[in-house]
């Protein structure tokens, strides 16, 4: 028996589930967000 | 009701969903940067923070920079960096309330309903251009999608992962747009009304949404805004004018401007329309008379004399086409139909209160449009609900109907834009420079005739003297000019200090009437806004 995907092999794996897809998307247009933010604030 | 499969009316809708959003898949790729308010302040301040960050920049030009939340602008950012499918955010935003409302809809009333559905969302021309285009109006109708989505799923198998998501979603609506606070204050306040029943949830809950405003409710605009202008929201001014200062009269009288806008006569240019349209508007003009409310509910800058409405093909002053107007007269309908039960009538009475809020708060203008993207798409929605949750033989007929005016609506929408038909997609590969200045053609013959000045005077500085609607970034990243972007103060500033030279060019938005000044050109472009059809502005050199 395969052992259960954790941390982010377990995101990945629930991000590619169809019923997932409004998920996925925002939650990676928030990390883009977050991070772009930092990058603008800290110039 | 249909099943799981789709019949005739639901495979043809399938057909033509499937074609446009590969269009408008392609059209995102491949589109530059074409939006005025994009240029003025939403992606334009993304390249002027790169220059000098957020906190006590130097850079920018507009308080509209600084004052709006930036939570979904600041996705464009390795977008714009690449120069390449800027408005992918956007469209993944259009992308997954289209799934929500797939699979919500097929749930409930199979997948004709579903398929028929989305076709009539990308029939309404202004949720469709700002699904393809960079503001920041497109994140609010997807949050509120993944808010109501999770709600569903939470319902179904009351796992917590859901209300995670809800939480998330608040966090991000709040935080792409000041409208959205309002709007994720109010189903915040919602979810926590839900799970009063059970207190540690919601505390949980409550504690969550926290965190959600913290990470992603943009403070740091807020905080910024705050210390330069000693209003998180901006300077009271111009909140001031951005708002509806006539309190429930003024929410009247937008209200009625917006249904009278609703109605369909055929398309209008930016400043004039067909004479059906002049008499609707007319019409509301007399109605505002006759009531007392003639200017009520207006931003400062607009007022009833030039009132229009507009259905131009441009994304800010584009309204609903034909499906906007029976999406209103749905809306309307759950005024005076009580059907509490009903899915349609709760989704039409969301969509009226949705009108009255923006009604409420938002100065009336003729690009306010977008405010209602949200409203519209509920109001859609409501009367696939109607024309589907039962089986007569006169919803047959309508339903048909219903299909056919979704797809001419669909397809329509790219060929009715001046931006949007197939002609942009090869404009965007062949003369992309050009099309990206297409909605505003002056600051592109500008910004060539400054490069021509220039060689001519190897050395010279190009400064660009900007107001609060100076639309910057063609300038900006133009890194030929290399040009220096200030405020009327900072140049008064410059010119004091001694660093502006002799010859060096100098545009400016604000009549300086600077006596360093001389005129060397004059430039004059078409313009779509103007009544004239062409803009001019004047390039000066330092004496």
């Amino acid at each position: 028996m395969e052992p259960a995907p954790k941390g982010i092999a377990r995101l990945l794996q629930a991000a590619r589930k169809s019923e997932n897809i409004p998920y996925t998307i925002l939650g990676s247009l928030a990390l883009l967000s977050v991070v772009a933010r930092l990058i603008l604030i800290l110039r | 009701m249909s099943g799981a499969e789709p019949g005739p009316i639901g495979r043809i809708s399938r057909f033509f969903f499937w074609a446009l959003f590969g269009y408008w898949s392609l059209y995102v790729l491949v589109a530059p940067v074409t939006n005025i308010d994009s240029q003025m302040y939403d992606i334009a301040r993304l390249s002027l923070a790169m220059k000098g960050g957020l906190f006590t920049s130097p850079y920018f030009t507009s308080v509209f920079q600084v004052m709006w939340p930036w939570t979904f602008d600041a996705v464009h950012l390795p977008f714009f960096e690449l120069g390449w499918a800027c408005a992918l955010p956007s469209f993944c935003c259009l992308a997954g309330t289209c799934y929500v409302v797939f699979v919500m809809t097929r749930a409930r009333l199979g997948a004709d309903a579903a398929w028929v559905a989305l076709v009539a969302l990308l029939s309404l021309p202004c949720l469709i251009y700002q699904g393809t285009s960079t503001k920041n109006d497109i994140p609010l109708l997807f949050a509120g999608a993944v808010w109501v989505y999770g709600r569903w799923r939470w319902k179904h198998d009351n796992r917590g992962l859901h209300l995670f998501w809800m939480v998330f979603a608040l966090g991000f609506m709040a935080g792409a747009k000041t409208t959205g606070v309002l709007y994720a204050g109010i189903l915040a306040l919602a979810m926590l009304v839900e799970l009063r029943s059970d207190p540690r949830l919601a505390l949980r809950v409550a504690g969550g949404l926290a965190c959600s405003a913290l990470l992603l409710g943009s403070l740091e605009t807020y905080v910024e805004s705050a210390r330069l202008f000693g209003h998180p929201l901006g300077p009271p001014e111009v909140i001031g004018q951005l708002s509806n200062p006539d309190g429930a009269r003024g929410a009247a009288a937008n209200f009625s401007r917006y249904v009278a806008g609703s109605l369909y006569e055929g398309p209008t240019t930016t400043h004039s329309a067909s004479r059906a349209a002049d008499a609707v508007a007319s019409a509301e003009q007399r109605f505002l008379a006759a009531t007392g409310l003639t200017n009520a509910g207006y931003d400062h800058r607009f007022g009833d004399g030039t009132l229009m409405f507009f259905q131009s093909g441009l994304e800010e002053l584009s309204g609903f086409g034909p499906m906007g107007t029976l999406a209103m007269l749905t809306t309307l309908a759950a005024c005076v139909a009580w059907r509490p039960k009903a899915v349609w009538w709760q989704l039409a009475a969301a969509a009226t209160a949705g009108f009255a809020l923006v009604s409420l708060n938002v100065g009336y203008s003729a690009w306010g449009n977008r405010y209602l993207i949200s409203w519209y798409a509920l109001g859609t929605l409501a009367l696939v609900c109607l024309l589907w949750e039962r089986e007569t033989p006169a919803r047959t007929i309508l339903r048909k109907g219903f299909a056919a005016l979704a797809i001419a609506g669909a397809v329509a929408a790219p060929l009715l834009s001046f931006n949007r038909g197939p002609g942009s997609i090869l404009a965007s590969l062949r003369d992309r420079e050009r099309f990206e200045t297409c909605s505003y053609p002056l600051i592109g013959k500008v910004r060539d005739r400054l490069r021509a000045l220039r060689r001519e005077t190897p050395g010279s500085t190009v400064y660009y003297v900007a107001c609060n609607d100076s639309l910057v970034l063609p300038i900006a990243e133009d890194a030929s000019l290399d040009a220096v972007l200030v405020t009327p103060p900072g140049f008064a500033d410059l010119a004091e200090r001694g660093v502006l030279r002799k010859g060096d060019l100098v545009i400016e938005d604000y009549d300086t009437r600077s006596p360093l000044l001389v005129k060397v050109d004059e430039v004059t472009a078409p313009d779509i806004f103007s009544g004239r059809g062409t803009r001019t502005q004047a390039i000066y050199r330092i004496r």
